[in-house]
């Protein structure tokens, strides 16, 4: 089996498997409810036989609601988020290979001082200021994003000058090529694809972790999650349970545990093989 | 010391690779003012002659048989000794026992002038490290920096250019005088005239030759222009090595 | 659009080229610097011939190549390929016509993609601009490679190729083309003795009939060895222009290119006004009290021959007008 085949049937199942998870979360995003059933106590601690696919919580509502309403929340500014760098990214590149120095340049200078910023702590003052009924998770998703982006931005620059930069587009412009093939088909696709999608993956899953450490900050509000009224349990008790969450006398927070560790299951398998599927030779 | 004692007494030199002997039975010999080339073809081991030559030993297992000496350092001692056969950690021990010899008593000037600079620091910083290493550094540095770069052919303005800056025959001329600048007793150029042009090649072959004869140094010389090495080469090494020519001229 | 005084069938003729690059000075408000370049450059190749452009770095040789394809624009003077205009057209205009006229950069590695193997790169050639389908222009990659001597390599990526696989991969892909001609810069340079005869054996044993070649080159066994007529360039200006089959270089500068130990070094920096040569000719003629060689530059005139043609006063030149 010669090279070439040899990759394209080792990205195959990767890839999949990528879109697998990412249908499944969008899937499970659309049919979210926006708000929550109504208590039904007939229905408490339901089997998953009386209420599929997964039985009910102490208020006798669906979990399969709370799981859809994770997606939603968290998942979908967390994709958004990867799309912002995974463009800005392709344009730090583009900009590189093109050989436009100035433009360049000026964009370097605004990433180091943007760079330089402490992501986790703009994000918080960020999160504090937005009014109430807008603190949803997309705002801060697109803030990490802005901030993960010159980074990005530079690693891509660096592959594209790697490439050969101004040279390597010369010579295929010579050899007849018009832009959009160099630029598009050479430079993007093949070249800057595999940083760009491991950018994307990272901030991906970055902003999936945020949602998390926000549920610190629910706790000073005193709810379960800071960005969604509506969730089984914050993060931050789950995570501050210590020895008492092994021993699961609360049922509450085993579900909570499994549909959030579902969660970032599924996201992380999403990332890991979405990576390897777009991995360069 | 005369300068019939050798500066470099390399005999039966044979370094082995997984699978395959990398060169045996190489004699190299260096006098002082004079110019030994090592020729061959590529592939054959001029450069890891030339490393093992100042003790950089860098394959495994490596060193098989040989002696090395520098009569004119040390008239005994065989450097090779306990490291023959003994493997990749007698290597670095004997690579860190040499260190303080590489770029003071002998210097090599690598194939790509750009693996030679730093491409960082100025040409005149490098030049003045370079000095920096000789056994009496000299009273004026910025003078004696002038001087080496007017034996090359440089203007006194390249001492504050980058390496980046300077043109292809200019910066093979720059990582020459590096090379020269510590007063080295053994100079080892590996193929100094790759990517001149022919009249350039000339003036840059013949500058190593007549520096090393100003400082009383020997000059062992990677080459693979039969015009060159005829013209200026007292010996002839070649490679591969089952029949080691020795052509005194 | 073609000119009405081309030379019949030349591939190539380049006529008064003249480059000068503007150099910003070091501060911002230093004045500009002119770099001349090219100062003047004629010359044709026939169909089916192959030049060679000689000199030191600075001698304007590459410049030429790359005024010739179009990757700089000239001040002045005309390049005509195919008896068409071809400089002052616009990019577009020449990515349509570029499939004939090819360029073998000195950077191989820097011309090829680091994810495509040898033989996509050649398919991908053949399909964008060679007008195959992709089952043909995989039949046909896999023919040129293996032509070149890259039969076992056609699933190598750059980076597990070496210096000279590389060349051969980009020399496959200009091939492929069938190009009316192939613009070579430094093919061999880097390269060991022993892989340069393999890769010039590649590029101009593999030429098509008709094609015109010219190579860029300071290798001057390569020069004799592969080109009919060579080139030499000093200071932006072709000063000798012979075929080493029929005749010795004659120009002072020319004959130590071709035997560097034949004379002196020449050590004084060139001459702007005259010869530039000059400083460092050893002829009598550049030596006397009223030579003309510091007034005027020589212009390239016939020695022995239409074929061989000097800028030297000691040879008979008369000045450039």
């Amino acid at each position: 089996m010669s090279r070439g085949d040899a990759s394209q049937v080792n990205r195959l199942p990767a890839g999949m498997l990528a879109a697998g998870c990412l249908l499944l979360l969008l899937a499970a995003a659309a049919m979210a409810p926006e708000h929550l059933p109504d208590v039904n106590p007939d229905l408490r601690y339901a089997q998953p036989s009386a209420l599929p696919p997964f039985g009910a919580d102490a208020a006798g509502r669906s979990l399969l609601h709370y799981a859809t309403q994770g997606a939603r929340v968290a998942v979908v500014p967390a994709i958004v988020a990867g799309l912002v760098v995974g463009v800005l990214a392709v344009i730090g590149g583009l900009l590189r290979a093109m050989g436009l120095r100035r433009i360049d340049g000026w964009i370097q200078g605004l990433g180091e001082i943007v760079g330089a910023l402490p992501r986790m702590v703009v994000v918080l003052v960020i999160a504090l200021i937005l009014p109430r009924d807008a603190r949803v998770l997309l705002p801060l998703a697109l803030t990490w994003a802005l901030l993960a982006a010159p980074g990005a931005m530079d690693e891509a620059a660096a592959v594209a000058e790697r490439l050969g930069g101004a040279r390597f587009v010369e010579a295929l412009r010579a050899h007849g090529y018009s832009a959009p093939r160099i630029f598009l088909v050479h430079v993007v696709a093949l070249n800057l694809r595999p940083v760009v999608v491991r950018q994307m993956a990272e901030v991906t899953m970055q902003v999936i972790f945020l949602e998390i450490a926000l549920s610190y900050l629910a706790l000073a509000q005193d709810q379960p999650s800071f960005t969604h009224p509506d969730s089984l349990k914050s993060w931050a008790d789950l995570l501050n349970l210590g020895y008492t969450w092994l021993v699961f006398d609360d049922v509450q927070t085993g579900h909570a545990l499994a549909l959030g560790v579902a969660l970032i299951g599924i996201v992380s398998v999403m990332a890991l093989a979405t990576g390897r599927a777009a991995r360069a030779r | 010391m005369s300068d019939s004692t050798p500066l470099l007494a390399l005999e039966g030199l044979a370094i082995r690779a997984p699978g395959r002997m990398l060169v045996e039975d190489i004699d190299v010999t260096v006098l002082p003012r004079q110019v030994t080339a090592l020729v061959g073809p590529s592939g054959a081991g001029k450069s890891l002659t030339a490393r093992a030559v100042m003790c950089v030993l860098d394959v495994a297992p490596g060193l098989e048989r040989g002696t090395l000496r520098y009569p004119a350092l040390d008239p005994t001692r065989d450097w090779y000794e306990g490291v023959r056969g003994q493997g990749v950690r007698a290597q670095q021990r004997l690579l860190a026992q040499t260190r303080h010899l590489r770029g003071a008593w002998f210097t090599y000037s690598p194939q790509a002038a750009s693996s030679a600079l730093n491409p960082g620091r100025t040409i005149g910083r490098q030049l003045e490290i370079a000095v920096g290493r000789r056994d009496q550094p000299p009273a004026n540095m910025g003078a004696e920096i002038r001087e080496i770069l007017g034996q090359v052919g440089l203007d006194p303005r390249v001492s504050s250019a980058l390496p980046g800056e300077l043109s292809g025959g200019m910066s093979q001329r720059a990582a020459l005088a590096i090379a020269v600048a510590p007063k080295p007793r053994l100079v080892i150029a590996d193929e100094p005239e790759t990517g001149l042009d022919p009249v350039l090649r000339r003036a840059v072959v013949e500058l190593l030759v007549t520096v090393c004869k100003d400082y009383g140094a020997g000059l062992l010389l990677i080459s693979h222009h039969r015009d060159t090495v005829a013209r200026i080469a007292d010996h002839i090494v070649q490679l591969p090595g089952q029949e080691v020519e020795e052509a005194p001229r | 659009m073609s000119s009405p005084d081309s030379p019949k069938g030349a591939v190539v003729a380049v006529r008064g080229l003249v480059k000068t690059f503007v150099q910003a000075g070091p501060w911002p408000w230093s004045p500009e610097r002119a770099v001349r370049a090219v100062q003047g450059v004629d010359f044709e190749v026939a169909p089916g011939e192959v030049i060679a452009l000689v000199g030191q770095s600075g001698s304007g040789k590459t410049t030429v190549s790359r005024i010739v394809l179009g990757l700089e624009e000239p001040t002045d003077g005309q390049i005509l390929l195919d008896g068409e205009r071809w400089d002052g057209r616009t990019e577009s205009d020449r990515r349509t016509r570029r499939a004939r006229y090819q360029y073998v950069p000195q950077d191989a590695m820097g011309a090829l993609d680091p994810q495509q193997t040898a033989l996509e790169h050649v398919v991908e050639t053949l399909a964008v601009l060679g007008g195959r389908d992709r089952a043909q222009a995989k039949a046909d990659g896999v023919a040129m490679l293996q032509r070149l001597g890259l039969g076992e390599r056609l699933d190598a990526l750059p980076r597990e190729m070496s210096g000279g696989e590389q060349r051969r991969v980009t020399l496959a892909r200009v091939l492929a083309l069938d190009p009316s001609l192939v613009v070579a810069d430094e093919p061999t340079s880097g390269l060991d003795p022993d892989r340069r005869a393999s890769v010039l054996e590649a590029l101009v044993g593999n030429l098509p009939e008709h094609a015109g070649c010219i190579l860029v080159t300071h290798d001057m066994t390569e020069a004799r060895e592969w080109c009919d007529r060579v080139l030499v360039m000093l200071a932006g200006r072709v000063i000798e222009e012979i075929d080493l089959a029929e005749s010795e270089p004659a120009h002072p500068y020319a004959r130590i290119l071709f035997d560097p130990w034949s004379g002196a070094v020449p050590r004084e920096p060139l001459a702007t006004q005259g010869c530039p040569y000059q400083p460092n000719c050893p002829l009598d003629t550049a030596r006397a009290p009223d030579s003309p060689c510091g007034r005027a530059v020589p212009a390239l005139t016939a020695m022995d021959g239409p074929e061989h043609r000097v800028a030297c006063y000691a040879h008979g030149s008369s000045s450039q007008s």
